[in-house]
């Protein structure tokens, strides 16, 4: 777990970069006087600015179910973000940047996912020539203590062995929770989404951090291979 | 004897009964005592997950379990209910002396709540007790 935390965080160092590119593309990156950026840009600490929550819809409203106040906060947040920044192509490196940014502005899985400690977590797009896609395709998120510190993009599987949760779905699948379609817990009960490597009884225990991790991919602008 | 987990012919096509078999494996490797719990478990439990469609069945004997997609023979025990309550079952609060649902846990009292509403149907729970209460501690991952 050491390995692929540490894997996940030397990841940083390849994304930095392609987030000082990606800055000129967003129409909503501001800056602070202080040189110090909005939660629409990358920041590798925890906690963030009120500015970039704007977005959210806090915590779940009481007696709702919590994949319905999940998906909702997320669109909420999606709705923000994609009323000022451009859309990115899935599955690429801006794509993946932008993805953690979604987290970190997730308020629901900050909430919730405060307490996982259990390292980072891939989420593969499998090969599919059809669409380009001529390998699989990982997204390690290094996840921890309901913040996203890093993320990065990669092909094949060989490179997210190290990632101690592995899901797994073809790009048509990914496309649908993306889209807020389908539900990433009822996909994994379903087969949609498989979890091919992980403990799945922490992953239960975080089932809503779990659901507000992937639904945050709801958020991210985004333009599809096959439209 | 080593308990066995395993997943019947065409059983792998069905996503929860995947689910359902990873979770009794990893369950059991995390804590020890539920092994004893399952030594103990014979008969069948139907899980039917009624928003998905989906039905799986574990057939208990001794400290083997069979992961069947469907109905498996007569179940003893059957739960229907949607997805989010069986997901839910899995975070029952156990007493930790006796490992029994406890009371006072804010997930029991709503899957108790959720029973009284009719959400949660669990048919065969009184005349196969020990099963059902067995089969909760070994599937909580509370």
């Amino acid at each position: 777990m050491t390995t692929a935390r540490s894997a996940a965080v030397a990841s940083i160092a390849v994304v930095e970069p392609l987030r000082r590119q990606r800055g000129d593309e967003r129409e909503g990156h501001e800056h602070e006087p202080g040189g110090r950026e909005h939660a629409t840009a990358w920041r590798p600490e925890r906690h963030t600015s009120k500015s970039g929550r704007s977005g959210s819809s806090g915590a779940p409203p009481r007696g709702s179910s919590g994949a319905s106040a999940a998906t909702a906060a997320c669109e909420a947040t999606g709705r923000a973000i994609r009323g000022r920044a451009m859309s990115h192509s899935f599955p690429s490196e801006p794509w993946t940047a932008a993805f953690a940014d979604a987290v970190n502005a997730n308020e629901v899985y900050r909430k919730h996912g405060a307490p996982w400690t259990y390292g980072a977590v891939a989420m593969v797009c499998s090969a599919d020539p059809s669409l380009g896609l001529e390998e699989d395709v990982g997204m390690i998120l290094d996840v921890d203590r309901g913040a996203c510190r890093g993320a990065k993009l990669v092909k094949g599987m060989d490179a997210v062995m190290d990632t101690p949760f592995v899901i797994v779905a073809p790009y048509a699948r990914w496309k649908q929770v993306i889209r807020g379609e389908i539900d990433p817990i009822k996909a994994m009960m379903e087969g949609k989404l498989k979890m091919t490597k992980g403990h799945l009884p922490t992953m239960l225990r975080f089932v809503e951090s779990s659901r507000a991790l992937v639904t945050s991919a709801t958020a991210v602008p985004t333009t599809f291979l096959d439209e | 004897m080593e308990p066995s987990i395993h997943l019947a012919p065409r059983a792998e096509e069905n996503g929860y009964a995947v689910m359902v078999a990873q979770l009794l494996r990893q369950g059991l490797d995390e804590r020890t005592a539920k092994k004893s719990t399952l030594a103990k478990m014979h008969g069948r439990v139907t899980l039917v997950v009624t928003d998905l469609g989906l039905t799986v069945t574990m057939v208990f004997d001794g400290g083997r379990v069979v992961v069947h997609d469907g109905f498996a023979g007569i179940p003893d025990v059957t739960v229907r209910a949607p997805s989010e309550w069986h997901t839910k079952m899995s975070l029952v609060e156990l007493e930790p002396r006796l490992g029994l649902p406890d009371p006072r846990g804010a997930v029991t009292k709503e899957v108790l709540e959720a029973s009284k509403r009719g959400e949660i149907q669990m048919h065969g729970m009184w005349t196969s007790l020990p099963l059902v209460l067995r089969m909760t501690k070994i599937l909580s991952v509370a």
